[in-house]
């Protein structure tokens, strides 16, 4: 709706505007290191590591194979990565994404920092604790436009969540609808489908994700109580529960978020979490639990 | 004094010229005159003391120690005994009434009304009345100006018991001097922080599209800023735009806007009398931080009836007033349309409905019951509407709506000459719609999307007049506020299939109840000082939650001179609702939203110094402020969050921000025979600090605009004949840009912004020309001119994007408005 409101207003203003190219005087823009990489329990331990670009070039930003990691869990060195996987990018293009892999276990109960090293960069690093499985009881249909589950919080932990919900209908095949879901639980902060509200009648694909953040908790149970746009009827009804670091929580949110901003030239820009000191990236955990609720 | 011996208080003593302690002097006469003095110690003053003579009388030195004006010597046998004089008792008598325009009998709202060589002195009121209490004399003199009109010398009997009504005349502001009587202007008022605007000011400023604006009006004044280019949104001292409160008689108007901002609802032709106060804010104001803008519209002609009107590039208007009983009963109407849509729609194909339009009505009547009581109910409707209907086999019609309505039924009702009392019923409410509607091939859906803020209030207040020291302003006021942000109905149909129709509340409606009670002192020390002192309690209840407050107010004026006063002022105020936008242009989607039982009121303390000069026979005013503005509370919408709330739009706003806003402000006003105008500087700062924004890091405000710089001109060549013209520079506003892009965790390219608010934009500077031809007519009066916004063409920027070439991004600034000339034709019979 916010963009249709902006063309409508853009579209009076054309009448009289002009547009022209103008330097701007930006400020200093150093090339940063960027660290990403999302640690499993269970699984071993693998990272990214890349650059980033001035915002006036074209083209992806790139990783780089010449990089030194570390690995370290609960303060102490554990390994160090190889690079241990590339693959193109891009089709045809010389554009290539390295893997590094540490040789070590990651571990559900502790802390993971690691440490990324270039030559003329700065030292970048990031911390977190890795995502448990969601505990998930009563999962159930309410009523044929009603879904509940419960999550049990562990009050030793910080525990963060988003879920999605997925349908397949028996009549009409598999229908990816994503979300459509409502509440008015104010502790769930429901995002990706306001901003598409008009485009409902249409029928384009809008989705929701549910957040949960852990202050809601207290170390209790939460029951997620949702109402879903339309009718559930007979269809088989999935919800994706994912249990998340807190690094992991914002940096899925803060992407929803910076996408549903688009370019509006009226508002302001959203930036995307970053827990990487010195440089730019994520370093975070999460763990899926799917719940079939029919 | 009174002396009961004087040759005991005649006798010398011996002492040399120079200084000496009251100690030594009081031991002198005690020793040599062979009296003893006595008196309260508390009352000597322990200073040292210069004869100028040699051998002083005992008299002359005690005038020197005690204040013959304030103690009397009692001679007794072998003492002497210093009294404090007890206080006079003055008698007083009270006058009040109140000040009309002689021509309409409107009444006249901030006129001066001032006892000529003396400390007393006042304003007239909201309803044009005045009381002053003043020492009992056969006749008294009053003066009574008010800008715009000669001032008028008016005789109250000490045996009038009546109200009396003082007439004024109307200047003719190019045939005559317009005489600024500053020396009454100075005593009578406390208020700093405070402009008032003439509406024939406003009409004289350059017009944007034909159109004069209120609120473009306001901002040029200093300490405001205009939201963008264009925009009615404006900036006060460094606060948020929501921080305003604007006032239609008395009633909060919750959206001002007119096509997206380029336009508020005031129609110049309804109103009377346009006041903004910045700072200083008495104990009456309350339930926003930064500004309140009271516009009140013109009452009605009691005498005759009378009209205006005009037509612009844009618009139309006609405006009617006349007594509906002589001097009893009146009415005042105005409308207002554009015709943009009329006009472009036989060029629309035949299948084509489509248009936008703004339209407003503004009505009041006045009705005098007997002397003592008054009523009035005014009236507010305004519309914008843009829509667009296909009527081919698609039958897709979208429509986009706003608008506010406003009334306020207002009983003016005079207990005594000392105590006046107006009870006021409001009611304000603010509807926004988008919606679609498709019928093809039998399947018909609807989608509509609505939000509205609704107010109902009943408020009383006093005016008392205690003393000629004292007078009182209290009252009590109750809103119940009815929020419902965002709904959604859905419907769809299809022939022989099962039919939807949903209404999906985003947010379930919230029913406040808001409350304050306040009271005032203009205490009037003496002809150099007055103050005002106040209090202002605020209750507010949400669900279960209940905020209150106690907000001191305190301004006080100290006059040097009779041209030059000193001002000073603080003001606690705290606010309670928000408002809901991520935007920076004022759009129809911005919602007001309550405090809750997580988001906390916003507070707000200001100290403001200043001081107004007068020169050259006071046709030059200078203004100097100096103020310092600590914000709490402060709420911000998370960049993303959506236009149209869900039910968590509270997880979507940011908490606990604070900030600060500090600058001067400087004004010098000619208000010549043919030449006023006047030339604003304002030098500022305006930071934020949120911890969950920036990395917890202070930014600069959005509208930090270090320098901003107007110069408003009016000329009257001749009788028929004038010229205006304004001239406006200000620091470029501040914006988050991109400055780098990474991958992220699955390999899409994330944008890296720079801090917030970090690059500044271009500055903004712009003149607007205007020419007006008068004429009188057998008629009337036939007005017409043209102006010019942005005569030299400058490139100023609305906004600034970016865009892809194909080797690189770049960023392409859009300006609008440029060198715009426009006509307007306007008549008054």
């Amino acid at each position: 709706m916010k963009l249709r409101i902006i063309s409508i207003l853009v579209l009076i203003l054309s009448f009289t505007s002009c547009e022209k190219e103008i330097n701007l005087d930006y400020p200093q823009t150093p090339v940063n290191l960027v660290l990403n990489s999302s640690l499993l329990s269970g699984d071993t331990a693998k990272a990214f590591l890349g650059l980033s670009i001035p915002y006036e070039n074209l083209g992806l930003p790139p990783y780089i194979d010449y990089g030194t990691l570390e690995l370290f869990e609960n303060g102490n060195l554990v390994g160090t990565a190889q690079v241990c996987k590339r693959e193109l990018r891009v089709f045809e293009t010389q554009d290539t994404i390295y893997t590094y892999c540490f040789d070590h276990i990651v571990n559900e109960n502790s802390n993971y920092k690691i440490v990324a090293r270039a030559p003329n960069f700065d030292r970048i690093q990031g911390e977190t604790e890795i995502a448990k499985t969601a505990e998930i009881i009563n999962p159930q249909i309410t009523a044929t436009d009603r879904f509940s589950f419960t999550i049990v919080d562990d009050p030793d932990e910080d525990n963060y969540y988003f879920f999605q919900i997925f349908i397949d209908d028996t009549v009409n095949g598999f229908i990816n609808l994503d979300g459509f879901m409502t509440t008015q639980d104010l502790t769930i902060e429901m995002l990706g489908f306001i901003d598409d509200l008009l485009a409902v009648p249409t029928g384009e694909n809008t989705g929701s994700i549910g957040f949960i953040s852990d202050e809601f908790f207290n170390g209790g149970t939460k029951k997620v109580d949702m109402g879903t746009l339309f009718s559930i009827g007979q269809s088989r009804l999935r919800v994706l529960v994912t249990s998340c670091s807190k690094s992991y929580f914002e940096y899925s949110r803060t992407s929803i978020l910076s996408n549903n901003n688009g370019d509006s030239p009226f508002g302001e820009p959203y930036q995307v979490h970053s827990n990487v000191s010195n440089g730019y990236g994520l370093v975070g955990s999460f763990k899926d639990t799917m719940l079939i609720l029919r | 004094m009174a002396i009961a011996q004087e040759s005991g208080l005649e006798q010398t003593i011996n002492l040399a010229i120079g200084e000496y302690s009251s100690d030594s002097l009081i031991n002198a006469i005690e020793e040599q005159a062979g009296l003893r003095l006595s008196f309260a110690s508390r009352n000597v003053k322990r200073e040292n003391f210069r004869l100028q003579e040699s051998n002083p009388s005992v008299r002359e030195i005690l005038q020197l120690i005690f204040n013959p004006s304030d103690f009397d010597y009692l001679l007794k046998p072998g003492k002497i005994l210093i009294r404090k004089r007890e206080p006079e008792k003055v008698e007083t008598i009270t006058i009040s009434g109140y000040i009309e325009d002689v021509g309409s009998g409107e009444r006249l709202i901030g006129a001066n009304i001032f006892i000529p060589g003396s400390s007393i002195g006042t304003v007239s009121n909201t309803f044009g009345f005045f009381s002053l209490s003043v020492p009992t004399a056969d006749s008294i003199l009053v003066i009574v100006s008010q800008i715009g009109y000669k001032n008028r010398k008016a005789i109250f009997s000490k045996d009038l018991n009546e109200n009396y009504n003082i007439l004024l005349i109307p200047e003719v502001a190019e045939l005559e001097e317009v005489t600024i009587v500053a020396e009454e202007e100075l005593l009578s008022q406390t208020q700093m922080s405070n402009e008032k605007l003439k509406t024939n000011e406003i009409d004289a400023l350059p017009k944007f599209l034909g159109e004069v604006d209120v609120i473009k009006a306001v901002q040029f004044l200093p300490g405001v800023q205009s939201g963008g280019e264009g925009s009615v949104n404006y900036i006060i001292r460094g606060g948020n735009p929501d921080q305003n409160l604007i006032l239609l008689d008395g009633v909060p108007v919750y959206n001002v806007s007119h096509l997206f901002g380029f336009f508020s609802v005031f129609n110049i032709d309804a109103i009377k009398h346009v006041e903004l106060t910045k700072g200083g804010f008495p104990a009456h104001f309350g339930g926003r931080l930064s500004s309140v803008l009271e516009v009140n519209m013109k009452e009605g002609d009691l005498q005759k009836y009378h009209g205006s009107g005009g037509i612009g590039l844009l618009s139309a208007k006609l405006a009617l007033e006349g007594p509906i009983i002589k001097d009893k009963a009146s009415f005042m109407i105005s409308g207002r349309r554009t015709y943009s849509d009329l006009i472009y729609r036989p060029f629309l194909g035949p299948n084509d409905d489509q248009g936008y339009y703004f339209a407003d009505l503004n009505a009041k009547l006045n009705y005098k019951i007997n002397r003592k009581d008054r009523i009035y109910l005014s009236f507010y409707n305004g519309l914008d509407k843009a829509f667009s209907n296909e009527l081919d086999g698609s039958n897709f019609s979208a429509l986009l709506k706003w608008g506010n309505y406003t009334s306020a039924l207002r009983w003016n009702h005079l207990f005594s000459k000392k105590l006046f009392g107006n009870l006021t019923a409001t009611y304000s409410r603010f509807n926004f719609q988008i919606g679609s509607t498709s019928d093809v091939d039998s399947l018909s859906n609807t989608l509509n999307y609505f939000s509205r803020i609704t107010d109902q209030g009943l408020r009383y207040d006093l005016d008392y007049i205690l003393s000629p020291k004292h007078s009182f302003k209290m009252g009590a006021a109750y809103v119940y506020h009815n929020f419902r942000p965002g709904a959604i109905n859905i419907t769809e149909s299809r022939a022989g299939s099962l039919n939807i129709d949903s209404l999906f509340n985003l947010t379930q409606p919230t029913f406040t109840h808001d409350m304050s009670l306040y009271i005032e002192d203009i205490w009037t020390i003496n002809k150099r000082l007055k103050l005002n002192l106040g209090l202002h309690y605020s209750a507010y209840l949400v669900n279960d939650q209940f905020y209150n407050s106690l907000q001191p107010r305190i301004s006080g004026r100290y006059l040097l001179n009779p041209n030059w006063a000193l001002k000073a002022s603080y003001a606690f105020m705290q606010q309670y609702i928000h408002l809901l936008t991520n935007s920076t242009i004022g759009l129809p989607t911005d919602l007001w939203v309550t405090s809750t039982d997580n988001i906390a009121p916003q507070n707000s303390h200001q100290l403001a110094l200043g001081s107004t000069n007068y020169f050259k026979e006071k046709k030059w005013e200078w203004n100097n402020e100096l103020f310092y503005k600590d914000l709490s509370g402060l709420i911000a919408f998370e960049p993303a969050a959506s236009l149209a709330p869900a039910a968590n739009w509270e997880n979507q706003v940011v908490t606990g921000g604070v900030g600060t806003a500090y600058g001067w402000e400087t004004m010098i006003k000619l208000n010549g025979k043919k030449t006023s105008g006047w030339i604003a500087y304002t030098l500022s700062k305006s930071e934020r600090q949120f911890d969950d924004l920036n990395d917890g890091e202070k930014f600069p405000f959005k509208y930090d605009r270090r320098h901003d710089f107007k110069i408003v001109l009016n000329h009257n060549f001749t009788k028929r004949f004038s010229m205006g013209a304004t001239w406006l520079f200000n620091t470029g506003i501040k914006a988050t840009i991109p400055i780098s892009t990474y991958s992220d965790l699955n390999g899409n390219p994330v944008i890296r912004y720079s801090k917030r608010n970090e690059f500044v934009y271009p500055n903004y500077h712009r003149l607007d020309l205007t020419l007006n031809w008068k004429k009188k007519t057998s008629w009337g009066e036939r007005n017409w001119g043209m102006s010019v916004y942005n005569a030299y063409n400058r490139q100023n920027p609305f906004f600034i994007y970016f865009s892809t070439n194909g080797v690189s991004r770049t960023a392409t600034q859009v300006s609008v408005f440029q060198f715009l000339p426009s006509f307007h034709y306007n008549f008054r019979f």
